[in-house]
């Protein structure tokens, strides 16, 4: 009470000072008479030139900028750059610096950034320091190494610490680290994952949120993740080269209740299980880069051998170990793809998942029995089967509880050949309680036409493929199908009568209400709601000499719908 | 003590401003200020009017304006939100601004306070020296003399 009856003697102050004389108000000063506090609260939402300029303003104003808590700086080309930096800090005031981000832009040819990195770089952070700083983020993405100064690993305010770049770790056995308050470490990207980095890691007993990009290019490394306190754990190792299979990542954290793992190479291993973890994403894929080991992924377990049994088996161990998950993200290549062996090692039931996106349909069939609860399933065949030919889909011996019972929604992706309809076919005849079917797919011949005729072929052919999959047999009756291609999209539910009700639209940018219409070729056309007028379309089609020019409304298509059911329809 | 979240959610409180207006609020939709929260835990009598004493009748009913949109959290999304709070923002004059910045100040309100501190740099944002004192009617009570040497102090400051 004692505080409150201070701050009400204040503002009375404040009140009793500004009341009288009301006709004047407009002309009166009212800014610089709000508490100094609020007032560098307003210059810290600005950057700091603008903070700075608000020296000239008044006597009042001249040193109220010295007190902002938040702080971005940037190094450009300029040399006066960082003699400027220099100074802003030795300005500063205030006892406690919230943020302090720093970029180094991208420093000119011939300039010696290192020279920045290691003296200049050095003297601003003790001057943040000395602020008790909580939050540092800085942004080095240029292709020099950043060396970190060791005191960075000592402080008792620091709660977020977030460094992008080519970072080098101090080279100092036994370095000193306290970071007792840390909450949120960034590290983007190191080439090295070394001792002291472990014993940070394990030592910040507040440490919640981990996020770590390397790129080790050693052949052979361990890596020991032990965070007692972790909720959120993200790695990313930008490897490309195939002999870093052997880098052993550990992980012991009990507490993780998320996350992410994107590593083609590393073989990890959970000291713990994390009991309550809810959300993860494990991408097993080389972006980009050549898989040279393509063959492998349709080895029997039998077959296997080797590192890449060994790969397998414990790959698969550690995925046992993040059962207890609701949402999953699971992308795989062939040398990776652990699926295919889940019924050959012993896999717990995963069964708290109802949401799961991969890349792979074909073993996922015949794994779906360990997620007997699914509801949502989206799946991209585009990355796992570039191989099309290798598809090659077979039902399997029983039918996965989840698919009959659970599953409410599938969103299949890069539908492309004629045996996936055999796939989509069992999904539909199977699945019960289906309510949206969502499927996008793209023949090649819709990839790639060159002329008007090669289009007009192209839109017959994807609604060739629309009126297929609207035609399947359904088991829900209450399911949706949904189909999109690139020049076709289309929706329905269920056939009645004669007519399948559903909607087709033509030209991907042209939408329902038709006033979307996009430039060229896709200009052409409004919608029209029924299969069959992408017949008399295609008619049209081939009757124009100069491929496709017909401008069709709504009202002329149905039309000529009703004159092809009554003239050619089955 | 034991009291549930069901009836913290139904218990109304009075709010009384410095000019004696009384308002009823939701307890929820009071919690959001600090103070208020840390008068109620000292409070006997749940039932008296608690007085916002440097606040108006006028600012406090804007205040309870914010704090009753941000008690309902789930019926906006957080885009629609973002919306309502730039509008409730813009249609202040600056003394109103003034007014509500120490209100949520003093209620330690910190949304609202940001809300309002932003909006005021935002005004600073992109304007010459001259515009900002024009802008806040800050009277500038240097010397010609005196100014220039703070220009030439913080260059930096002044190259755009």
């Amino acid at each position: 009470m004692e505080k409150l009856r201070m701050g009400d003697c204040k503002i009375m102050k404040y009140y009793s000072r500004k009341r009288p004389k009301r006709s004047i108000e407009e002309e009166e000063d009212r800014l610089s008479s709000l508490p100094d506090a609020i007032l560098t609260d307003i210059l810290s939402r600005l950057s700091i030139d603008t903070a700075a300029k608000t020296s000239v303003l008044s006597h009042h104003w001249r040193r109220l900028w010295t007190g902002v808590t938040r702080v971005d700086l940037y190094v450009c080309n300029q040399s006066d750059s960082t003699a400027k930096i220099s100074y802003i800090l030795r300005q500063l005031t205030c006892r406690k610096l919230r943020h302090f981000g720093l970029t180094l832009e991208d420093l000119e040819e011939g300039s010696n950034p290192s020279a920045i990195c290691v003296s200049e770089l050095e003297s601003w952070f003790h001057q943040v320091f000395s602020r008790n700083v909580e939050n540092i983020s800085v942004n080095a993405e240029y292709d020099v190494p950043l060396l970190l100064p060791a005191f960075l690993f000592n402080s008792q305010s620091l709660v977020t610490l977030s460094i992008l770049g080519v970072l080098k770790l101090p080279k100092i056995k036994d370095l000193c680290v306290n970071l007792p308050n840390l909450n949120k470490l960034t590290l983007d990207e190191l080439d090295n994952f070394p001792l002291c980095l472990e014993n940070l890691i394990k030592s910040c007993s507040l440490l919640e949120h981990l996020d770590l990009v390397f790129d080790l290019d050693l052949s052979s490394h361990v890596v020991n993740i032990i965070a007692s306190n972790l909720k959120s754990l993200s790695i990313s190792n930008l490897s490309m080269l195939n002999n870093t299979r052997k880098t052993r990542v550990y992980i012991d954290a009990p507490k993780l209740a998320k996350l992410k793992i994107q590593d083609w190479s590393s073989i990890y291993y959970f000291l713990q299980n994390p009991s309550i973890l809810v959300k993860a994403c494990i991408q097993l894929e080389n972006d980009g880069g050549y898989d040279g080991l393509e063959l492998d992924g349709e080895q029997d377990y039998g077959a296997l051998s080797g590192p890449r049994k060994e790969y397998i088996c414990q790959m698969t161990k550690f995925f046992g170990g993040l059962s207890s998950v609701s949402k999953l993200e699971l992308k795989l290549e062939s040398w990776t793809n652990i699926l295919r062996y889940f019924n050959c090692l012993n896999l717990p039931i995963f069964s708290n998942l109802t949401w799961l996106q991969t890349n792979c349909f074909k073993d996922l069939l015949i794994s779906l029995n360990y997620f007997p609860n699914l509801e949502h399933l989206e799946v991209d065949l585009w990355l796992l089967d570039d191989k099309m030919e290798q598809r090659r889909w077979c039902a399997p011996d029983f039918i996965p509880d989840c698919l009959v019972s659970k599953l409410e929604t599938i969103h299949i992706s890069t539908v492309g050949i004629d045996d996936d309809l055999r796939l989509l076919a069992y999904i539909l005849s199977n699945a019960i309680v289906l309510k949206k079917l969502l499927v996008d797919f793209s023949t090649v011949d819709g990839a790639y036409v060159e002329n008007e005729r090669d289009k007009a072929y192209a839109v017959w052919k994807e609604c060739q493929l629309c009126r297929s999959l609207l035609n399947l047999p359904r088991s829900s009756s209450t399911c949706e199908v949904v189909v999109s291609g690139r020049l076709v999209a289309a929706s329905g539910n269920a056939v009645q009568g004669e007519f399948l009700t559903c909607q087709m639209y033509l030209g991907r940018s042209v939408t329902a209400s038709g006033n979307a219409l996009s430039n060229g070729y896709h200009a052409k056309y409004k919608w029209v709601d029924r299969l069959d007028a992408c017949n008399f379309l295609y008619h049209k089609c081939q009757l124009s000499s100069t491929g496709l020019t017909a401008v069709m409304d709504t009202h002329e298509a149905m039309t000529h719908v009703q004159q092809l059911s009554s003239g050619n329809m089955r | 003590m034991a009291s549930t979240s069901t009836s913290t959610l139904s218990r109304k409180l009075i709010l009384k401003s410095s000019d004696g207006e009384k308002f009823e609020v939701d307890e929820n939709v009071a919690m959001q200020s600090q103070t208020i929260k840390h008068m109620i835990e000292d409070l006997d009598d749940i039932n008296s009017p608690i007085p916002v004493s440097i606040v108006t009748g006028t600012i406090l009913s804007k205040v309870i304006e914010y704090c009753k949109k941000h008690a309902t959290e789930d019926s906006d999304s957080d885009e629609q939100l973002k919306q309502w709070d730039k509008e409730y923002a813009n249609n202040m004059d600056l003394n109103t601004l003034y007014y509500l910045l120490l209100a949520a100040n003093y209620m330690e309100i910190k949304g609202l306070l940001e809300l309002i501190t932003q909006c005021v740099a935002d005004m600073i944002k992109g304007k010459s020296p001259e515009e900002i004192r024009a802008h806040f009617n800050i009277k500038n009570d240097f010397t010609p003399q005196e100014e220039a040497n703070i220009r030439n102090e913080n260059p930096w400051a002044f190259e755009n």
